[in-house]
C-alpha cells in the first residue's frame, strides 16, 4: 500500500470521526418498563408503571405515556333559560390520545413554569396537543373547550403532568440512570399505550426512545367481556337468572332463620 | 385488598363499598317497594361507574332484590298479583310507547331539558302531596278518615267505570280498565325519564288505586321485578352494558336488605312509611334542583352520561 493511500485512509478516518460521536449521542434510548404488561384481572387495580433508562449526563429526561389518537363525542353543559345547567349540544374533538401523562425531570418542570416559549418548542403539554387536535363544530371556542377536556381527562387520572416523579443515579461514562414511577388509573381501557422517554439538551430533543406496553383483560374479567360483548342475550339472561337464584336463595335462608327462632 | 376489577364497567371498586351500598339500598327496597335506582344510579357514577353501566347493572340487581323482597312480602300477605299483572300489561305497553315518545323528542331537540324539568316536577310534586297527605293522615282520626273517602268525587266517578271487579288481597273493587290505564301512564313516565318507576308507581297504587300502603309495597317489588328482567336483558343484548359483577355484588347485600326491609316494613304503621318515603324523594329532588341551578365543575360530559 503506498504512503499516499495511507493518508488517505487515515484523513478520511478523520473525518468521520465527529460524525460517529453524533451518532453515539443520538442512539436511542433503552426503556426498561416494570411490569412489561398490564394484566387487568379481577384483583386489577391500577398500576404503577415503572420506566427506567439512561440518558446523556448533560441532558434532562422527560417520560411520556400516550394511548392511541381517538375521536371523543362530548356533551356540552350550558344554561337554559338563563337559569338551569343542562345538556346543550354536543361536540366532538378529533386526534386525541385516550391516555396523555407527562413526567419532566425537576429541571424540564422548571422550564415548563418558567420558560413557556422554550417548553413550546418541545412541542410537548396540554397547549401543544390543543393545537394538533380538531375540534368540531368548528365555531366552538377551541382553547375553552379543550381546558374543560382536559379537566374532565385529569378527573379520571389519564391526563396529566407530574412533576417530580423523575429520580437519577449518576452511572458514570458520561451517562446517567433515570427512573420514574407512573400511576395508571383503574379505569384504563384494555388495549395498545406507547411508553417513550426524551432527552432534552439545550432546549431540543437530542435523543428518543420508544417502547409499547399492552393492558389486557385476564382470566374471569376476559371470559366474562367476551361473553358480554359476543352474546349479549344470553350473558343477559345468564345475569338475570343468578339473580333470581340469588333473591330466591336469601329469601329461603331468611325464612329458615326465622323458623329457627 | 378488597378491590375488585369490573370489566364492562372498565373499573376497579372498593367491595365493601359496594356490599355496603347495595345493602342500604336493598333496605330500602324492602322498606318501601321503590327499586331504588334514582338513589343507587348517582351513587355508582360517583365512585366512577360510567352511567349506562351503573344503569343497566342496577336494574340486574333489583332483580334479585325485588325476587326476595316480594318472597319476603308474599309471606306476610302483602302482593296483590291480581293488580300486579294488569298493572304490568299497561306498564309494558306505556314503556314501548315511552321509548318511541322519547326518540320523537330527541329529534325534535332539547329533550334532555325536557326530562330533566319532568323529573324535578314530579319528584317534588309526588313527594310533597305524599308527605303533606301522609302528615294529616297521621294527625286525623281513623272515622273522619272514612268520611273523608267516602265523600271524595274521584271515589264515585271511579266506580262508575265499567268492568269492575274486586281485588281481594287490596280490599278495594275497582274497574280493570283503571290499573290498565294508570300502569300505561307510570310505563310512559318512567321511560322518559329513563327510571324504573317505583317512587311513580307507588303514590299511584296508593292514591289512585286506593290500596293499603302494606300492599302496595309488596305488590310493586312483584312489578318491578318483572320490569328489571326485561331492561337487563335489553341492555345486555343491545349496548351491552350490564356489569355482571357489579350486579352481583350489589345483590348480595341488596337481597339481605330487602328481606331486612320487609321486616321493618311490617313494624311501621302505612303513614310512617310514606311519611319517610316522601322525605327520601324530596331530598332526592333537591339534590337533583342543586345540580341543575349550580354551575357543573366541568363543562362538559361523556356522552351517555347524565
Amino acid at each position: 500500500m503506498s504512503k499516499k493511500m495511507l493518508y488517505a485512509i487515515f484523513g478520511l478516518l478523520l473525518a468521520l470521526f465527529p460524525l460517529a460521536s453524533t451518532a453515539s449521542a443520538r442512539l436511542p434510548i433503552h426503556l426498561q418498563l416494570a411490569p412489561a404488561e398490564i394484566e387487568m384481572g379481577l384483583s386489577y387495580q391500577g398500576v404503577d408503571l415503572t420506566i427506567s433508562g439512561k440518558i446523556p449526563s448533560n441532558s434532562e429526561v422527560l417520560v411520556r405515556v400516550t394511548g392511541k389518537p381517538e375521536h371523543q363525542k362530548l356533551k356540552k353543559k350550558g344554561r337554559a333559560l338563563g337559569l338551569l345547567w343542562m345538556n346543550m349540544g354536543a361536540v366532538s374533538i378529533d386526534n386525541v390520545p385516550s391516555v396523555y401523562l407527562l413526567y419532566p425531570s425537576a429541571a424540564l418542570a422548571e422550564i415548563e413554569k418558567n420558560q413557556p416559549e422554550q417548553w413550546r418548542r418541545l412541542g410537548m403539554g396540554f397547549e401543544a396537543l390543543r393545537d394538533r387536535v380538531q375540534i368540531l363544530p368548528a365555531d366552538e371556542d377551541k382553547e375553552k373547550i379543550f381546558g374543560e377536556f382536559v379537566k374532565l381527562k385529569e378527573d379520571a387520572d389519564l391526563y396529566g403532568i407530574e412533576r417530580g416523579a423523575v429520580h437519577y443515579q449518576e452511572n458514570g461514562e458520561g451517562l446517567k440512570s433515570f427512573s420514574c414511577v407512573a400511576p395508571l388509573p383503574s379505569d384504563l381501557v384494555p388495549g395498545e399505550y406507547t411508553v417513550e422517554a426524551m432527552a432534552v439538551k439545550d432546549g431540543t430533543i437530542a435523543a428518543r426512545g420508544t417502547t409499547g406496553i399492552t393492558a389486557a383483560e385476564i382470566g374471569v374479567t376476559a371470559a366474562l367481556a367476551s361473553l358480554a360483548f359476543n352474546h349479549g342475550t344470553l350473558y343477559g339472561v345468564l345475569a338475570v337468572l343468578v339473580a333470581l337464584m340469588a333473591g330466591l336463595f336469601t329469601g329461603v335462608v331468611f325464612n329458615g332463620s326465622k323458623g329457627a327462632h | 385488598m378488597w378491590h375488585m376489577y369490573l370489566p364492562i364497567a372498565g373499573n376497579s371498586v372498593n367491595v365493601l363499598l359496594i356490599l355496603a351500598m347495595g345493602g342500604f339500598v336493598g333496605l330500602l327496597s324492602g322498606i318501601f317497594g321503590v327499586g331504588g335506582g334514582f338513589l343507587m344510579t348517582p351513587l355508582l357514577i360517583m365512585l366512577g361507574i360510567p352511567p349506562t353501566v351503573a344503569a343497566a347493572s342496577d336494574s340486574n340487581q333489583i332483580v334479585g332484590a325485588s325476587t326476595s323482597g316480594t318472597l319476603a312480602h308474599y309471606r306476610l300477605g302483602n302482593v296483590d298479583f291480581k293488580m300486579g299483572f294488569l298493572l304490568l300489561i299497561g306498564g309494558v305497553a306505556g314503556g314501548t310507547a315511552g321509548v318511541q315518545l322519547i326518540k320523537i323528542l330527541r329529534h325534535m331537540g332539547n329533550a334532555d331539558f325536557l326530562i330533566q324539568i319532568t323529573y324535578v316536577l314530579m319528584l317534588g310534586f309526588v313527594g310533597s302531596y305524599m308527605l303533606m297527605e301522609s302528615l294529616q293522615s297521621l294527625r286525623r282520626t281513623p272515622e273522619v278518615a272514612v268520611a273523608h273517602q267516602k265523600d271524595s268525587v274521584y271515589a264515585r266517578m271511579i266506580n262508575r267505570l265499567p268492568w269492575q271487579t274486586h281485588f281481594e288481597k287490596s280490599g278495594v273493587s275497582l274497574s280493570i280498565l283503571m290499573p290498565l290505564v294508570l300502569g300505561v301512564f307510570v310505563g310512559i313516565l318512567a321511560a322518559i325519564m329513563g327510571v324504573g318507576g317505583g317512587f311513580i308507581m307507588v303514590p299511584v297504587m296508593v292514591y289512585l288505586l286506593r290500596m293499603p300502603m302494606h300492599v302496595v309495597v309488596g305488590t310493586s317489588l312483584f312489578q318491578i321485578l318483572f320490569t328489571c328482567v326485561d331492561v337487563t336483558i335489553m341492555q345486555a343484548h343491545s349496548n351491552h352494558t350490564v356489569d355482571f359483577l357489579l350486579a352481583l355484588l350489589l345483590l348480595i347485600g341488596s337481597t339481605s336488605g330487602a328481606q331486612l326491609g320487609a321486616t321493618i316494613s311490617k313494624h311501621l304503621k302505612g303513614d310512617q312509611l310514606k311519611v319517610i318515603l316522601a322525605s327520601l324523594v324530596l331530598v332526592v329532588m333537591v339534590k337533583m334542583s342543586l345540580d341543575l341551578l349550580l354551575k357543573p365543575h366541568i363543562l362538559l360530559a361523556v356522552i351517555g352520561g347524565h
